[in-house]
């Protein structure tokens, strides 16, 4: 395993579009973490950029893996460019060629993924805490941890998004039929989503045409690819929304077993198939 | 002689197009074998085959007795396939490196094989700075980081200009001298008698023969001659009966030859017959000659 790090080490951290789109990423997201702490005076009295609730510990944790979970597509191009030029070179052919198996090379590049997606997770882990720490009304430890599961989700929401990026580019090859094929594909998901929303959805009205109740079936389109990744890390402002609606009812949360077990196994589906492709295919 | 490499009945069609048609061919230790044959008669893909990137549709070969082509197989072959293949943000040096940790070289080896090709002092400049002849060279020089016990090079001097042509020449005869087994696939056939000792012909992805470049044709090679009065040279060599054909080629007779005879020899049994020769060259058939026979006789 070291071999393969090293050889991925190697290989890519002197490359270009590496470089480039980690200092994008990581800037951003660090960025983004530190702006959303900050204060602005207006007229004199200085206003908090962000709602204090969303600082609070355990929500901080949804607020923040949701929000730079929007920024993945740049850990997504350091893979597509990486694995794109293994391919568009003949390096991958010249690899294995030289003796590295087609598993280590899959291994190598799931490696990679890890990495980034772990590298990803600890900053979030390291931002939340600073943020929380300053500015959140309660830093018990139960308080820290009892949503510490958005750490988890958000890490495996990554990694999913890049196997299945991996998937595609190792399909494709070609940076610009990758792009085409993700943006059709994330269209075709929101399309269909729609869809099954606006056909299966049953609202009841009173007499007076007022809504009371809406029936929302388990949809089927949430088990798409990149509907399981968002309901791994769900929007966080339902939540606030809750705690301010006339019901009043309060907030549970509670961890999406079933959207886990779907990203793993989109992710066993898309490194499988990315291994049958690599041997299947005459290089 | 101990075999390196067993083909046996090697088939890999690509849609309708029979690209190798069931060839069989054994490379024995030791020696450099040519695989010869014009564009698309199958060299590129038999050696895609060989090299596990391309799945044959039939057929069985073995490397060092093993069945296919393993990973660790492939870590005691050296191939370089069509173009050079580098990483080109990378420097020649960490281009190797990658290399290295794949075939599990340690990394005193890089600058003992730059210095084979003559690349060591351009080590640290990046490979998408290099000439296509240092590119090659540079290739050569990564299939032989883990000593090779076979190197595989296909079109190795394509796209070269002269003087690189000469120096990838040079690289692979001191290689061969060394001993390292050399499968060398190629168009030119002054190439492969040039640098090899056997020689694989393929025509339309079948192979029409496999041995040895002298043993290639059972012709005896054939006599140039040269005289004032080419009727009377031609009336006495047809007399002698030893010639299978006997042409006239502008000023020149062509005698093909059926019992051998040295050249000596024939010059003083015309001189007996009181002809006096202005020219007497003994030749063999040219591997080119050779090869275009063989390739007619099996349109």
């Amino acid at each position: 395993m070291k071999r393969l790090i090293r050889i991925e080490w190697l290989k890519n951290y002197s490359y270009f579009p590496v470089i480039l789109f980690s200092s994008i990423y990581f800037g951003l997201v660090i960025g983004f973490t530190l702006i959303c702490a900050q204060t602005i005076p207006i007229f004199g009295i200085s206003i908090k950029l962000l709602d204090q609730r969303f600082l609070d510990f355990p929500q901080i944790w949804n607020f923040l893996t949701y929000f730079t979970a929007l920024l993945k597509i740049f850990l997504g191009l350091i893979v597509i460019f990486t694995i794109s030029n293994e391919f568009t070179s003949k390096m991958f052919k010249q690899n294995i060629i030289d003796g590295l198996s087609r598993k280590e090379f899959l291994a190598s590049k799931v490696l990679t993924i890890t990495v980034l997606s772990l590298l990803s997770t600890l900053v979030i882990v390291l931002m939340g805490l600073i943020l929380g720490f300053s500015f959140s009304k309660s830093t018990e430890l139960n308080a820290i941890f009892k949503e510490s599961y958005f750490v988890f989700g958000y890490f495996l929401k990554l990694f999913t998004f890049l196997t299945f990026l991996l998937f595609i580019t190792v399909l494709l090859k070609r940076v610009v039929f990758v792009f085409l094929t993700f943006f059709v594909w994330w269209i075709f998901e929101v399309i269909l989503t729609i869809i099954e929303y606006q056909s299966r959805i049953v609202e009841k009205f009173d007499a007076m045409g007022n809504r009371i109740n809406v029936i929302k079936p388990d949809l089927i389109t949430d088990f798409l690819p990149l509907n399981t990744m968002s309901k791994l890390v769900e929007e966080p402002f339902q939540r606030i929304q809750f705690v301010e609606s006339i019901t009043g009812g309060k907030f549970t949360f509670e961890i999406p077993y079933l959207a886990i077990m779907t990203a793993i196994a989109y992710s066993i589906l898309f490194l499988y198939g990315t291994y049958i492709i690599m041997t299947k295919r005459d290089w | 002689m101990e075999n390196i490499l067993e083909v046996r009945n090697l088939s890999k069609r690509f849609g309708k197009i029979n690209a190798v048609n069931s060839i069989s061919f054994s490379v024995e230790k030791g020696n450099v074998y040519g695989l010869l044959g014009p564009n698309g008669s199958g060299k590129s893909t038999t050696l895609g085959i060989l090299l596990s990137t391309i799945n044959p549709t039939e057929g069985s070969w073995s490397w060092f007795g093993q069945n296919g082509t393993s990973s660790e197989v492939l870590k005691r072959i050296g191939a370089i396939i069509e173009h050079p293949n580098f990483y080109t943000f990378l420097s020649a040096e960490k281009n190797l490196k990658i290399v290295c940790e794949i075939k599990n070289v340690p990394f005193t080896r890089i600058d003992e094989v730059l210095q084979l090709v003559g690349l060591a002092e351009r080590k640290k400049d990046k490979f998408s700075t290099y000439s296509l002849g240092m590119k090659q060279r540079l290739s050569i020089a990564s299939a032989m980081l883990s000593n090779p016990e076979v190197l595989i090079l296909d079109e190795p001097t394509n796209g070269l200009d002269p003087e690189g042509i000469i120096q990838i020449r040079e690289i692979i005869r001191s290689i061969a001298a060394h001993g390292t087994t050399i499968l060398l696939a190629s168009h030119l056939l002054d190439e492969v008698e040039k640098v090899c000792s056997h020689v694989i012909i393929l025509k339309k992805g079948v192979s029409l023969y496999c041995g040895k470049v002298s043993a290639m044709t059972a012709t005896k090679g054939y006599f140039i001659l040269q005289s004032s009065n080419l009727d009377e040279l031609k009336r006495e060599l047809e007399l002698m009966g030893i010639f299978k054909e006997i042409k006239r080629e502008e000023n020149k007779l062509v005698a093909s030859i059926d019992q051998d005879i040295s050249a000596e020899d024939l010059n003083k049994n015309l001189l007996n017959k009181g002809i006096y020769l202005s020219h007497l060259v003994k030749q063999k058939e040219s591997l080119e000659e050779q090869f275009l026979e063989l390739v007619k006789q099996n349109k």
